[in-house]
């Protein structure tokens, strides 16, 4: 999946919002790429973008989101119906209240194979091999969502997600009220489908240690824009933005008590005032007068993947490493 | 299909309570009002007649009318009974007729309305309502509600007296009132069915036209949260056929609306009175007038007796319904 220049927003009173700000990436196969980024940095209108489930007040501007040759912003609405479920797919954020809460799970998976004309020989087989992708017993489809924990709707919604076997899904912060430890179990279990079954997979959150344990390659949003990008491990160990820096560096381990030097300060960017320059400068520990003049532009560094838009790499990084060292 | 057991005994209980409650208000509310049928025909005897009757004449009326002066208790123990036989006292408008006669032959007739009027407001509005609501904020939207609205605070009584205006008396194309025409033999053959009919016409246009709008409106309303929840966007994401999407929407929608035609099926037994006098239909709200006029305390207590059972079995066999079609509401109960 390619998406070239994305400019989008939403309709208000006051006129036109502009959000995403010529958003360009490149999805490779057989990946998880993953969207990080804080609450309204505009992750969730990509995904929605990519999706082209974006809808009134929210307006795309221009730019187009190609996958298997063709724009998905263009498609006829049929067109898009039929590819959703079965080449592409999604898991919303809210999937605890995705599914019908009156009607047994059972007619939920036949609703969506009879909206896809698959055979009614194939319903039982299919919904059996999903159901085991999840790991999760055949009993629950005699049951109504609300008797089902949270857990368990969240299999129930991936495993509908996967029923006709799409090779791309976007998570859109897949894992949201759940507890920690079967949010580790299915992620755990999202991974282990990705690699069986050769998926690709746009997931998107904003809890970087989640994202960084899962992903193969990271796209930092801020203000609408990618701020970073690049295979996961040169983020990690190399960020070459201080709002990666300073983001990974505000994640509290445990053992070690949270103290306000920690927290990132300033909150997040406010669409209708966007700062001069660059969008982090109000934000950024290094910042420097040029910088809110001067809006960066994304520029590689040595290594061909990793892209960041910053006007003071790698001077910053230099002094972020000294004042560790000083530490 | 399961059936909840449990639910449904529980909603049974709930019934016969609230029934049980109901009939003892529909004794001790008429014993609370000061005087008797007796005591008025007696009194409007003496006031138009200007003799003296005397007052042996009182107790034979209250003889006559099933008045007795025995304790409380023994008059609640002979009204259960008499209930139980479906006895319900003799009409003072109607003397001699017993009460349970003259229901028994209005009820068919305000069923007839009722029934036929509401099912085709409730299927038409409802219908309404989900394509306003799927063409939200639209000029189709928009011009349904406008429409919806209109009827819905236009007052009942205008509308018939416009309907019968034009339909009956300018063009002459339907009857002035009655139930059937007098040139037919009331019973089950084809000219009187045709009659019959014809008859209902204009009532049932009435009702419908100004039930209508409700049922437009809540529908329209109900919708629309649903279309934006998250299981519509979740099944627009799968590829759900449009038609699909449309049908989750109005199934979730429909239960309020549910509700609502139970109790206008209960309450429409006596909601049609203006429609019946109106059109001069035999019903009961025609009688009900004619009780009130008359102040025949019998009559008005059994068609309120008839008016709370319709309103409560309304309720009944639609939380029983609601249990099937809302899982949710069901496993709360349980």
């Amino acid at each position: 999946m390619e998406v070239n220049h994305i400019n989008a927003g939403y309709e208000s009173e006051n006129g036109y919002i502009s959000v995403l700000k010529d958003v360009s990436l490149t999805v490779n196969r057989d990946i998880i790429l993953g969207i990080a980024g804080e609450s309204g940095s505009g992750k969730s209108t990509l995904a929605a973008v990519l999706y082209n489930s974006f809808r009134y007040p929210g307006t795309i501007r221009s730019g187009e989101v190609i996958f298997d040759g063709k724009n998905l912003l263009k498609m006829k609405p049929n067109e898009l119906r039929k590819l959703r479920g079965t080449e592409i797919s999604f898991i919303p954020q809210a999937a605890m209240n995705a599914l019908n809460p009156v009607k047994k799970i059972r007619l939920q998976f036949y609703d969506m194979m009879i909206a896809h004309n698959i055979k009614e020989n194939d319903f039982d087989s299919k919904i059996s091999s999903s159901l085991e992708l999840v790991r999760l017993q055949e009993n629950v489809l005699d049951n109504f969502p609300h008797e089902l924990s949270g857990g368990m709707r969240q299999r129930v919604v991936i495993a509908m997600s996967l029923l006709l076997s799409p090779k791309f899904i976007i998570l859109d912060e897949p894992t949201t009220g759940l507890d920690v430890m079967v949010e580790h179990d299915i992620l755990l279990d999202i991974k282990k489908i990705q690699r069986t079954l050769g998926l690709t997979i746009v997931f998107i959150s904003h809890d970087l240690p989640i994202l960084f344990g899962i992903s193969d390659a990271i796209v930092m949003m801020y203000g609408g824009e990618i701020v970073e990008s690049g295979d996961y491990e040169d983020l990690l160990r190399n960020p070459a933005h201080p709002y990666t820096y300073q983001l990974l560096k505000s994640i509290p381990l445990i053992g070690t008590k949270i103290d306000s030097s920690m927290i990132m300060k300033g909150i997040a960017i406010d669409f209708n005032h966007i700062p001069h320059g660059c969008y982090f400068h109000p934000r950024c520990n290094f910042a420097v007068p040029k910088c809110s003049d001067i809006h960066p532009e994304l520029k590689q560094t040595d290594g061909k993947t990793h892209l960041y838009r910053c006007n003071r790499y790698p001077e910053w990084s230099r002094n972020a490493k000294l004042e560790a060292i000083g530490t | 299909m399961i059936i909840p057991y449990k639910y449904i005994l529980k909603k049974t209980a709930a019934f016969v309570a609230v029934l049980y409650g109901a009939i003892t208000l529909n004794f001790i509310l008429p014993r609370l009002i000061p005087g008797d049928p007796a005591e008025t025909v007696y009194s409007t005897i003496i006031r138009e007649g200007g003799g003296s009757v005397s007052p042996r004449y009182l107790h034979q009326l209250a003889a006559e009318y099933g008045i007795s002066n025995a304790p409380m208790y023994v008059q609640y123990y002979n009204y259960l009974v008499d209930l139980a036989h479906g006895n319900l006292g003799i009409s003072v408008a109607f003397f001699p007729e017993p009460v349970s006669y003259i229901l028994y032959h209005a009820l068919p007739w305000t069923l007839l309305l009722v029934i036929s009027s509401i099912a085709i407001s409730f299927f038409v509005g409802n219908r309404m309502g989900r394509y306003a609501g799927i063409h939200r904020n639209s000029i189709k939207d928009l011009s349904m509600d406008m429409f919806a609205m209109f009827m819905a605070s236009f007052p009942a009584f205008v509308l018939a007296f416009i309907v019968l205006d034009i339909f009956a008396l300018d063009i002459k194309l339907f009857p002035i009132g009655g139930a059937y025409s007098i040139y037919v033999n009331p019973g089950f053959n084809i000219p009187f069915i045709i009659s019959v009919i014809y008859h209902a016409v204009l009532p049932v246009l009435t009702i419908i036209l100004t039930s209508l709008g409700g049922w437009e409106l809540g529908m329209r309303n109900n919708i629309i949260p649903n279309i934006n929840s998250d299981f519509i966007s979740y099944s627009e994401n799968l590829g759900f056929k449009k038609y699909q999407v449309n049908q989750i929407a109005y199934r979730n929608a429909i239960l309020p609306n549910l509700t609502g035609f139970a109790m206008s099926v209960g309450l429409s037994v006596s909601g049609v009175i203006i429609e019946e006098s109106i059109f001069s239909y035999p019903g009961v709200g025609l009688y009900m007038i004619t009780a009130i006029d008359d102040l025949d305390y019998p009559l008005i207590q059994g068609i309120f007796l008839m008016v709370i059972i319709a309103v409560l079995v309304g309720n009944f066999i639609v939380d029983i319904l609601y249990g099937f079609f809302d899982p949710r509401i069901r496993q709360e109960s349980e």
